[in-house]
């Protein structure tokens, strides 16, 4: 008999032993498949996409194998089988989100960019990130942070921002690193310090898109421009700005503060506190022909 | 519970609901937030457009009027904030956005047509509505006024900008106003962009309105505004597509890529960049020599 529960024992510690194992094998293979990611995912705004009566935090901690978030900042992550800062994040109804976007996000335990990542609304659909929600206690900690930090040594693995709308933060977008960013049809406006800010050696790429009210940030944390800047370019980072609007700028519509050329083409730069500046006339290539001339400022002409 | 107590008890109530109302109060006058605007499709499925939308409650932040999600009332954005409608509709009343206390921003998301218009079959204010400007902005200087992706139809001015307003109009639309599509006033500053401005002075039916063009103008800038205009279609207006009669000169309006056809005529004091369509109707206006 006591035989017997010898073995019992050793046989539930066999079975115990090979539940555990399979369970880290079940799970690293999950793990992995959540890193190597590359998929889309969806997130919803303000209206049920999926119908299964959830919004917001509920959404994003419902399941794993729906895909689909209820913030912008669950969807690029990797619990629940979300992007994992590799793939796409697309937000399918319109709605206001009072996040910290973070690509990747460190503070999360993501410490790097496993691969392209794609934040943008459907076309159709209004993304407005914005720092301020009335009534929420958390806005004073988003009007003192950027909006959306893009930060990787990477150069193999682009970060796209479409259609977005982006507002209220200290600076809109914060690019360092070696980053390689595209950011297509977004509108930055309300931003304290800048609207969009390319430090590092990234380079930024801004097609379609509105950097306007930089410097201009009304309640419930006012605030000091600085220095209230449209698109800014720094440290050896470079660009291009093409079919784009740079007006209403406390400070400069678009400066070049880096050693690097930033290209200037086909957009309208008015009503900044001064349109463009660089360090050195060299630090631009030759604005386009096709550049609105600039009524305040007839030096560009 | 003695006398003493409860007085106390009481006290204490009243300061609780006063701190609790002010707080809140100072949270919307700061306001600076977005708002969701509905159009004729219920947004947030509470069954609720309109006015009966504006009414309802000060949490959702969900509004069925325009004037009401920029007003102060329900926790709107009271002059500071962003309105966005985010389903289709008609909007029967006239915008006045005065920017007192800050930035702010009137769209439609993406993909929904949201139309300012003066006219409505049967509507009892059609006449009334047809007097008046569409959009009105009279900000001041240290505010920025974006209108993106909106629809000013039937009105006197589709949109009317006044004093020292700084104004930002994209990817709108902007016909059938009788005396201009987009009037700039005063000592603002205008950016228009990817927009069309199309019929402007040619106004037909909803009698008794007066429908004569007055002069019908597609984007005027007058005062000693100042703006530019890109990739943006000025055509059929009963006047001039594009005209400044600014006193800040010809340098006043700065033009990049604009297709302005079949004006009468197509600019009018405005010196066209180059990838402006040429004029077809009126070439000899399009000349720069001749300006």
């Amino acid at each position: 008999m006591e035989k017997f529960n010898i073995r019992k024992v050793t046989f539930l510690r066999l079975v115990a032993f090979a539940l555990i194992i399979a369970g880290l094998i079940f799970s690293t293979n999950f793990v992995k498949d959540d890193v190597s990611a590359n998929h889309p995912v969806l997130v919803e705004g303000e209206r049920d996409f999926d119908g299964d009566g959830r919004l917001g935090v509920d959404e994003d901690a419902d399941n794993a194998t729906d895909r689909v978030y209820g913030t912008i900042t669950a969807g690029l992550l990797a619990a629940n089988g979300a992007a994992n800062a590799n793939g796409q994040v697309i937000v399918v109804t319109s709605g206001r989100f009072p996040e910290l976007i973070r690509i990747p996000n460190p503070d999360a335990g993501q410490m790097t960019v496993n691969g392209v990542t794609i934040v943008e609304a459907a076309p159709g659909v209004m993304a407005d990130i914005d720092a301020v929600l009335a009534g929420n206690a958390n806005n004073g900690v988003r009007q003192a942070a950027v909006g959306v930090l893009i930060n990787t040594d990477l150069t193999d693995r682009a970060i796209i921002l479409r259609n977005l709308n982006i507002r209220n933060y200290l600076e809109g977008i914060q690019v360092l690193g070696a980053s390689r960013v595209l950011i297509d049809n977004c509108r930055l406006d309300s931003n304290l310090n800048f609207g969009i800010r390319a430090m590092g050696t990234s380079r930024v790429n801004v097609t379609r898109t509105t950097v306007q009210a930089s410097g201009m940030r009304f309640n419930p944390m006012m605030g000091t421009p600085g220095p209230g800047t449209g698109v800014r370019f720094e440290e050896q980072a470079r660009g291009t700005i093409v079919d784009s609007t740079i007006s209403g700028n406390t400070a400069t519509g678009l400066s070049n503060g880096s050693t690097q050329p930033v290209v200037l083409s086909r957009t309208t730069v008015f009503d900044n506190g001064t349109n463009v500046s660089g360090t050195s006339a060299s630090s631009f290539v030759k604005l386009s022909d096709e550049m609105t001339p600039e009524v305040e400022n007839d030096s560009l002409r | 519970m003695n006398r003493i107590t409860r007085f106390i008890v009481l006290a204490s109530l009243i300061l609780a609901f006063g701190f609790v109302a002010t707080s809140w109060n100072t949270t919307d006058v700061a306001a600076n937030h977005p708002l969701l605007v509905e159009g004729e499709r219920d947004f947030d499925g509470d069954g609720l457009i309109g006015v009966d939308e504006d009414l309802d409650n000060a949490s959702d932040q969900v509004f069925g009027t325009i004037n009401a999600s920029l007003g102060m009332a329900n926790a709107g954005a009271n002059q500071n904030g962003v309105a966005v409608v985010v389903t289709s509709g008609r909007f029967l009343e006239s915008v006045r956005i005065t920017g007192a206390n800050g930035n702010v921003t009137l769209e439609a998301a993406p993909g929904v047509s949201a139309m300012i218009e003066a006219v409505r079959a049967g509507n009892a204010g059609n006449a009334d509505r047809q007097t008046r400007p569409g959009i009105i902005v009279d900000a001041p200087a240290t505010r920025i006024v974006t209108i993106r992706n909106m629809i000013s139809r039937n009105w006197t001015d589709g949109i009317q900008i006044n004093g020292s307003s700084r104004v930002v109009v994209d990817n709108c639309r902007v016909e059938n106003n009788t005396n201009f599509g987009i009037h700039v006033t005063g000592s603002s500053k205008v950016t228009i962009s990817n927009s069309t401005v199309a019929s402007s002075g040619f106004r037909s039916g909803a009698a008794p309105a007066n429908n004569m063009p007055n002069p019908g103008i597609g984007i005027g800038f007058e005062g000693s505004s100042t703006g530019t205009v890109a990739f943006t279609t000025v055509s059929g207006s009963v006047a001039a597509g594009v005209s400044n009669t600014s006193s800040a000169g010809k340098k006043a309006v700065g033009i990049l890529s604009v297709n302005a056809f079949d004006n009468n005529p197509n600019f009018n004091g405005i010196k066209p960049a180059k990838g402006t369509v040429p004029a077809v109707a009126a070439p000899s206006q399009d000349d720069p020599d001749n300006q």
